[in-house]
């Protein structure tokens, strides 16, 4: 008994040296951590170190270029965009760990349970991820939002309910080839109930490929709900959302570029972070599925 | 699911970044000395008067029975000569000697077609025609179901427009554009451009140009740079801002003048907390609209006090305004039982908060709505907004509950103050105020039945000083439009209602 958790662990304290050793070899993937690292604290700090209130205005000092008080300038009323942008760095990355939660935990949910019982449930639930699938997310969403009426919260369901389905997908494919194999079979001829299985067997071996798409997804979310507060349907005014400040500022793109730049600047970063450590997380943790993984 | 692979996320990035650097880079088309461009907000989507006439009004290729003088007063148009033959029956002289572009004359008969479809059309609903005849070769006579004194002013306003004959297909619809101004349809492109040239048989003075070319740009910023990049030889309605950097360039010039138009509050009379007065009198304390103008407006544009800015119009009254008095609104608000909790204020255990809703297609709407939000937070107002589709808000508003709407509107865009029953009639107001005051019903009516001026002034006058007081609408600002054209266009004098661009006078 003793040898096999000794053996255990020692499984587990290579897979994590694995881990980090692949982590570090890869250039990209320590850039995209670095990325990630730094935003997580900029959000987490910045609102604080901030000497500005987002949403204080102070109308004489408008479209301020950028200097040594206003780093990234002042907006339309004044504001310091670099203030609003930290603020905004707390909206991104909340929403878009939220909307990635909601649709991994969702998505998980109906892949396992369509991957393990089969049958006709597979069939309606895989049908109806079919459809979600064909249809263009963004315009979806765009649908969703608008019949919801204009503020955050009805943007993140939007995107939370248009995004679930690749995990569904993900995840019956990873069951339907794990179901068959030994531990399985085992664990049922030892008598374990269908729950047992999925939670303890099936889930935990399909977590990894699952990591890997929430991270990759998480950039899409923030493309998703600033694309969405661009057209108006997400976060209003004062909030300070990186994509209605880019709808906003887009007004003075001739007076005050900053306005613009640095919203976009921050989303693009963001994004090409998320997609970074995706992607190396990726070639670290499943080499094999890689190309299952492209296909969604 | 929508997704970006990386390639895709670089290769979007590089166009991006590669297409604003073209942006910036300027155009070294050559320009054609005979042809002058304009750019206009509006698309052109129909030839048809009665759906789009006031765009082809506006670049002169159709002609009103009236038309609108630079001092906003209803002057000859194609017909020369108007005037009330009882209270009901109004006759309108033609002019002689004008041809459409076709070569047809204008008389009564050949204008009779399109006066009759244009009156009957759901657009001129509000106006109460019954007839529209002929009675001499060269005298329209129409007739209104009740005495309404603003008919010649909304004889000025495109929809009115007459087309050849010819120009109407059996089934009532047009087919082309054939008027009778300074410039004829050449071809067109629905929702981009119009190509026009000069009537060479105009009876008028004519065209200094050849040919004139109409698109409508959406995009302010778009415009501007085509303006810039020598693409246009006039951008029309640029953001304030555009004006000093206008100005900075030797080859451009930049025109602002004021126009009737303002920027106003709705409330909703039917719901708390703007159904009591003092609340709305509140708000009109507590915004500070001189500083809306200094900063966000650039100084162009000025406070409003009434419906009408009485530099651009004479039916303007005088009227007591709004001051900027933050302790005052505080006391109000105090007063209608709204108590200061902290920040907030507090009444029967509910807190004082409200929502503006306003929409973007008017750029600096929602900039203003985010100054009136502190400004209101200021004296205890919690305020959020919405930024929506403006159908959705009249939709919305119309039905249902709302606390306020931000909204910009021209308050005179056919010369005659009876606009004022869009605001404020019980009855007939397309604006959501749910307001309904007697004496201001009759006032408005009794103005259309009268044709005497004098009265007719004293009557607005009492209407506008009472909504003053009652304060369903609270004006906010008037607009001045930025208009752009090469330094080298001469002859070009703005027209405070805007009926008409007259591009046939610029050189």
């Amino acid at each position: 008994m003793s040898d096999r958790a000794a053996n255990r662990r020692k499984r587990q304290a290579d897979k994590r040296q694995g881990w980090t050793d692949g982590l570090t070899a890869d250039r990209l993937g320590q850039f995209g951590i670095g990325v990630v690292l730094t935003l997580l604290v900029l959000a987490a700090l910045g609102p604080v170190v901030s000497p500005y209130d987002p949403a204080e205005q102070d109308l004489s000092n408008r479209l301020e270029s950028p200097s040594l008080s206003h780093p990234f300038g002042t907006d339309q009323l004044g504001r310091d965009v670099l203030t609003r942008l930290l603020h905004g760095a707390r909206f991104s990355l909340g929403i878009a760990v939220a909307v990635t939660t909601v649709r991994l935990l969702v998505g998980t949910a109906v892949g396992l349970v369509a991957g393990y019982a089969g049958g006709w449930v597979d069939e309606a639930l895989m049908r109806l991820v079919d459809t979600l699938l064909a249809f263009p997310g963004i315009v979806l969403a765009l649908v969703i939002a608008g019949i919801l009426g204009p503020s955050l919260v009805n943007v993140m369901l939007a995107l939370a309910v248009v995004g679930w389905a690749s995990y569904a997908r993900l995840v019956r494919s990873s069951v339907l080839s794990l179901r068959e194999r030994e531990f399985v079979t085992t664990a049922r001829l030892l008598g374990r109930s269908r729950m047992h299985i999925a939670t303890r067997h099936l889930l935990p071996n399909v977590v990894a490929p699952v990591v890997v798409l929430a991270t990759l997804d998480i950039g899409s979310v923030i493309l998703g709900t600033a694309g969405l507060s661009f057209l108006g349907l997400g976060a209003q005014p004062p909030t300070p959302e990186w994509g209605t400040m880019l709808a906003s500022g887009r007004n003075y793109l001739r007076q005050a570029w900053w306005l613009v730049n640095a919203p976009g600047l921050c989303i693009m970063v963001t994004v090409l972070g998320f997609n970074l450590l995706g992607d190396s997380l990726r070639d670290m943790l499943s080499p094999t599925q890689t190309a299952q993984m492209e296909e969604l | 699911m929508y997704k970006f692979t990386r390639r895709q996320a670089l290769f979007g990035t590089a166009a991006g970044i590669s297409g604003l650097g073209g942006y910036w880079l300027r155009g070294s088309e050559s320009k054609d000395d005979d042809t002058f461009r304009v750019g206009s907000p509006w698309t052109p989507d129909s030839i048809d008067p009665v759906t789009n006439g006031w765009l082809w009004r506006r670049i002169n290729v159709l002609e009103p029975l009236l038309t609108v003088d630079y001092d906003g007063t209803v002057s000859p148009g194609l017909a020369t000569d108007w005037h009330m033959v009882n209270n009901r029956t109004w006759e309108f002289t033609l002019r002689e000697g004008v041809t459409f572009h076709d070569g047809t004359d204008v008389t009564a008969a050949t204008v009779l077609p399109s006066l009759t479809r244009a009156f009957d059309s759901s657009s001129m609903a509000a106006v109460p025609v019954d007839a529209v005849e002929a009675t001499a070769d060269r005298t329209i006579t129409i007739q209104t179901a009740v005495p309404f004194s603003p008919l010649p002013a909304h004889c000025t306003r495109g929809i009115t427009c007459p087309v050849s004959p010819a120009a109407i297909d059996d089934d009532g619809s047009v087919n082309e554009p054939i008027g009778t101004g300074p410039f004829q349809f050449e071809n067109w492109e629905a929702g981009s451009t119009i190509t026009a040239t000069a009537n060479p048989d105009y009876y008028g003075s004519g065209a200094h140009i050849d040919t004139l070319i109409y698109e409508g740009i959406t995009d302010d910023q778009t415009r501007r740079l085509k303006l810039e990049n020598r693409e246009l030889d006039m951008a029309r309605i640029l953001p304030n801002k555009a004006a000093d950097t206008l100005a900075s360039d030797p080859d451009l010039t930049a025109h602002t003048y004021k126009i009737p138009r303002a920027r106003y509050l709705v409330f909703d009379l039917d719901s708390a907390p703007f159904s009591d007065r003092k609340v709305r009198r509140a708000v009109m304390h507590a915004i500070d609209r001189d500083h809306i103008v200094a900063s966000l407006l650039n100084g162009l544009g000025s406070k409003a006090v009434g419906p009408f800015p009485s530099d651009v119009t004479e039916w303007a009254a005088e009227l007591e305004p709004y001051e900027h008095l933050p302790e005052k609104a505080r006391s109000l608000l105090a007063e209608a039982g709204w108590e200061a909790d902290g920040d907030s204020r507090i009444r029967d255990g509910e807190e004082l908060s409200v929502s503006i809703w306003t929409y973007n297609t008017r750029p600096l709407l929602p900039t203003i709505a985010e100054v009136i939000q502190t400004q209101l937070q200021a004296v205890g107002f919690d305020v959020d907004i919405s930024v929506m589709e403006s159908s959705t808000i009249k939709e919305q508003a119309k039905n249902g509950e709302f606390d306020t709407v931000l909204w910009s509107s021209s308050v005179l865009w056919y010369p005659d103050p009876d606009r004022l029953s869009d605001f404020v009639h019980s009855e007939t107001a397309t604006m959501f105020s749910g307001y309904e005051n007697e004496t201001v019903d009759q006032h408005l009516e009794a103005a259309r039945r009268t044709a005497d001026r004098d009265e007719r002034f004293e009557r607005y006058a009492a209407i506008q000083r009472r909504i003053q007081r009652d304060l369903p609408l609270g004006w906010l600002t008037y607009y001045a439009n930025v208009i752009g054209t090469r330094a080298d266009v001469e002859g070009y004098q703005p027209h405070p209602i805007e009926s008409c661009y007259h591009l046939e006078d610029v050189t």
